[in-house]
């Protein structure tokens, strides 16, 4: 118990920050099927306006700052180091404390619920003046703002903990041209959350002390304090889940990863773009030349179009074998496509000046982060649980998992583009009845039960695996590339416990198997 | 008719050298050369003096094509290189001994580049300076040369085609390139975002001095952009490549790894 809670071990840092983030991803849940229930007729219902203000607030701010963005970090942190051939991450006892200002920062927002005001409710990205005292007055404002603080500040330890393993602490062999893809979007991510979230931490600060009144915060100044931060922290929710799904396309096509040497070049391209995209959040404020910003957003099509090419040539020929992994990576292809695709309709400042602040956007980032991201999650879930825990995860339950999310992520988020595109608003808990939207909510509410059921049929799986022997090899499905893929299932404290492979290429295992190296020139692990 | 007074010396100056140093392989640094003085000319021409006093966006496209173009490429033509081939045994002595007198080491670091180049811009273009240089010729010239020599500070330090006295990490290269495309998008989102006319002589009647401020902002800030990150990637993927051909040169030879224990 005390280990699971103080070690300093990546593995276990990486997990406990990992479950933390699912049962914020339930709690975060269940606030979006109030709001959805809430939506289903027109009249108010469930909750008050103020109720639902603090509903969208949460749900949004617990599923980015406290789900999304940790969990991301966690799966850098654990595989990070299994993939280079170390023993450890660098600064294990910094990586400690970052996990527990996650947690404390999760903990302080969610108390907003117990004040007399309420929890925060000025929509995650909190606008000055929107969010100023007067505005929204109360405790749980300023405990959402220190939830935000300290979760950030911990990301950001995450963020140097990672990239100083990868600078420092590769095996022999490993060059840099020689890192899995997995941990080249851990790289990239790394630079982000080093780069732009200070940026929200300044911000946070800002604005606590203007809620004060202690200084005055420009409306200006704030947006671009929170969307230089706000833009980046995209990627960050997306880059290693591309690591992951590619992978996982890797590994269940039973070939080394497609157009390594593009892969790495156009991810290094996209994260110094992505740095500089951040204003497309803000056309409407009038206040940035709007120009400069279509051009850097629309021109991160390229290196994301590289990425994406990659991964399909992956599979391409490939001995594909449909596990529930490899179903979430199709999933997150072709769902991803979408949300990407609409992106491009909101980068353009014609049609985002029609639909900022509409459904159509709500539909767009939600195919990103949840049909994407998630689902390429979901992929990596599958694919590395017999890693982590020694024990295979229910491939049958793990197929009624996928379908029913599928199913149910389409009907939620589908139906969403039209009621932008007919007009509804975001953050309201109501709508008059004569314009018709009822029947597509409805079907949005539905859909988003079903991604409920599904989700609890993910836990059922989990604790289906659980209850199996623990029987995996190191390689349980027989076709890793990577060195994580050499270590015992589940890696013992230091990670390995055998010599590691040489590295010669960034499939070392595949060399291997290919006869492309020899055993016998196998190298310690560094400590 | 002063810009070719300036750079004409500089080009004979420049052939002069190329007729005596003994003839080498072909390069891009002569190419480059001759190209840096044509752009400066251009920079430096009375009619786009005249526009950059009209205009803020043209002043901006002036300042980038010395900061960004015209330093790049005569840093990239290698003059001292030039010189030393050029000149005799004594000569050479001196010049070598120059280029490791302590004041030469500091200045050709990227961080001196970086900070002389952030500094120089982001000074150039504080409102009481600018005004004064629209105001006075002489002042105008001055903070010309300060923003190329400042960049020729930079970019000697990042291209390494001159003999430096060190070799510079890709970290510190890195660093400086992002560093001084900080300054510039900084400056850029500054004029851009601005709501009222920063430099006032451009408020004329009958012109739109802010929708052209807003023009001027984004050339900064994507002019800056446009030379540093192709440059950037270009230099860490040639890194990466690097480190790579050198590992695989140690395996093949039976050697252990870089940094194996």
């Amino acid at each position: 118990m005390i280990d699971a809670l103080f070690s300093t071990d990546h593995k276990v840092i990486g997990v406990r920050t990992a479950v933390t983030a699912l049962l914020f991803f339930l709690a975060g849940g269940v606030l979006a099927l109030l709001m959805r229930s809430e939506l289903a007729e027109p009249g108010l219902q469930i909750v008050s306006h103020q109720g639902y203000d603090e509903l969208f607030t949460m749900h949004g701010s617990t599923m980015i700052f406290l789900v999304v963005i940790p969990v991301a970090l966690a799966f850098c942190l654990y595989l990070v180091p299994l993939q280079l051939g170390a023993a450890n991450i660098s600064g294990a006892r910094w990586a400690l404390v970052a996990s527990w200002l996650i947690s404390l920062g999760g903990v302080v927002m969610w108390l907003g619920f117990l004040t007399r005001e309420g929890a925060g409710s000025a929509g995650w990205y909190a606008f000055d003046p929107l969010s100023d005292t007067p505005s929204t007055p109360g405790t749980g404002m300023d405990l959402w703002i220190w939830g935000v603080v300290l979760a950030t500040t911990g990301a950001i330890i995450f963020g140097w903990c990672v990239l100083i393993t990868i600078l420092r602490r590769r095996a022999p062999g490993m060059t840099m041209l020689r890192m899995p893809v997995f941990t080249w979007t851990a790289f990239a991510t790394s630079l982000l959350v080093i780069f732009s979230f200070p940026s929200l931490v300044v911000g946070m600060a800002l604005l606590w002390l203007d809620r004060r009144g202690l200084t005055t915060l420009s409306p200006i100044t704030y947006q671009n304090l929170f969307w230089f931060y706000g833009h980046p922290a995209v990627y960050v929710m997306f880059f290693p889940f591309v690591g992951m799904a590619a992978e996982a396309a890797s590994v269940f096509s039973g070939r080394r990863f497609f157009g390594y040497r593009a892969f790495v070049p156009a991810l290094l391209g996209f994260t110094v773009l992505s740095l500089s995209a951040w204003a497309h959040h803000m056309y409407t404020t009038g206040a940035v030349p709007v120009e400069v910003f279509t051009l850097t957003s629309t021109a991160l099509i390229v290196p994301a179009g590289i990425e994406y090419f990659d991964i399909i040539a992956t599979l391409w020929r490939g001995s594909i074998r449909l596990t529930t992994s490899m179903l979430f990576v199709l999933g997150f292809l072709v769902q991803f496509l979408v949300g990407g695709l609409s992106g491009i309709f909101v980068a353009s400042p014609t049609l985002d000046f029609q639909s900022t602040d509409t459904y159509i956007v709500v539909a767009h980032f939600h195919y990103t982060l949840f049909a994407g991201s998630v689902f390429a999650l979901f992929a990596g879930v599958y694919l590395w649980w017999p890693k982590l825990t020694g024990r295979r995860l229910g491939e049958r339950l793990g197929r009624v998992h996928f379908w029913l999310m599928a199913i149910g992520t389409n009907l939620t988020f589908l139906p969403q583009f039209v009621l932008g595109y007919d007009g509804m608003a975001r953050r309201l808990p109501d709508y008059p009845a004569a314009t018709g939207w009822q029947g597509l909510n409805v079907v949005s509410t539905v859909g988003s039960f079903l991604i409920a059921v599904s989700v609890v049929v993910f836990l059922l799986a989990v604790a289906g695996s659980f209850l199996r022997r623990r029987d995996a090899t190191p390689d349980p499905w027989g076709t890793g590339c990577s060195l994580e893929w050499a270590a015992p299932s589940p890696p013992p404290r230091g990670n390995f416990a055998a010599p590691l492979p040489p590295v010669r290429s960034y499939a070392p295992l595949a060399d291997l198997r290919e006869g492309r190296a020899r055993e016998d020139e196998a190298v310690a692990v560094p400590a | 008719m002063s810009a070719v007074v300036a750079t004409a010396p500089l080009a004979l100056l420049y052939a002069f050298g190329l007729g005596r140093a003994p003839a080498r392989r072909r390069s891009w640094a002569a190419p480059a050369w001759f190209a840096g003085l044509v752009v400066l000319a251009v920079a430096t021409s009375p009619a786009l003096e005249r526009a950059a006093d009209r205009q803020l966006s043209m002043h901006m496209v002036q300042h980038e094509l010395l900061g960004l173009v015209a330093a790049p490429l005569l840093a990239a033509g290698a003059p001292v290189r030039l010189a030393l081939a050029a000149s005799g045994h004594a000569t050479r002595r001196r010049l070598a001994r120059l280029l490791h007198a302590r004041v030469v080491v500091a200045l050709t670091h990227p961080a001196a580049g970086a900070a002389a180049f952030a500094g120089v811009l982001l000074a150039v273009h504080v409102p009481a300076v600018y005004d004064l240089t629209l105001r006075s010729g002489a002042v105008h010239a001055g903070v010309h040369a300060a923003l190329l020599w400042s960049a020729l500070l930079l970019w000697i330090g990042l291209l390494g085609a001159d003999p430096l006295p060190r070799r510079v990490s890709i970290t510190a290269t890195i660093a400086a390139l992002v560093v001084a495309m900080g300054a510039m998008a900084a400056l850029g989102a500054t004029l851009a975002a601005e709501q009222h006319v920063v430099y006032a002589p451009y408020a004329r009647p009958g012109t739109d001095a802010l929708a052209d401020q807003r023009v001027a902002g984004g050339l900064m800030s994507v002019g800056g952009m446009a030379v540093v990150v192709p440059l950037l990637l270009a230099l860490a993927w040639r890194a990466l490549v690097a480190e790579e051909r050198r590992a695989a040169v140690r395996e093949r030879r039976g050697l252990p790894a870089e940094g194996a224990r």
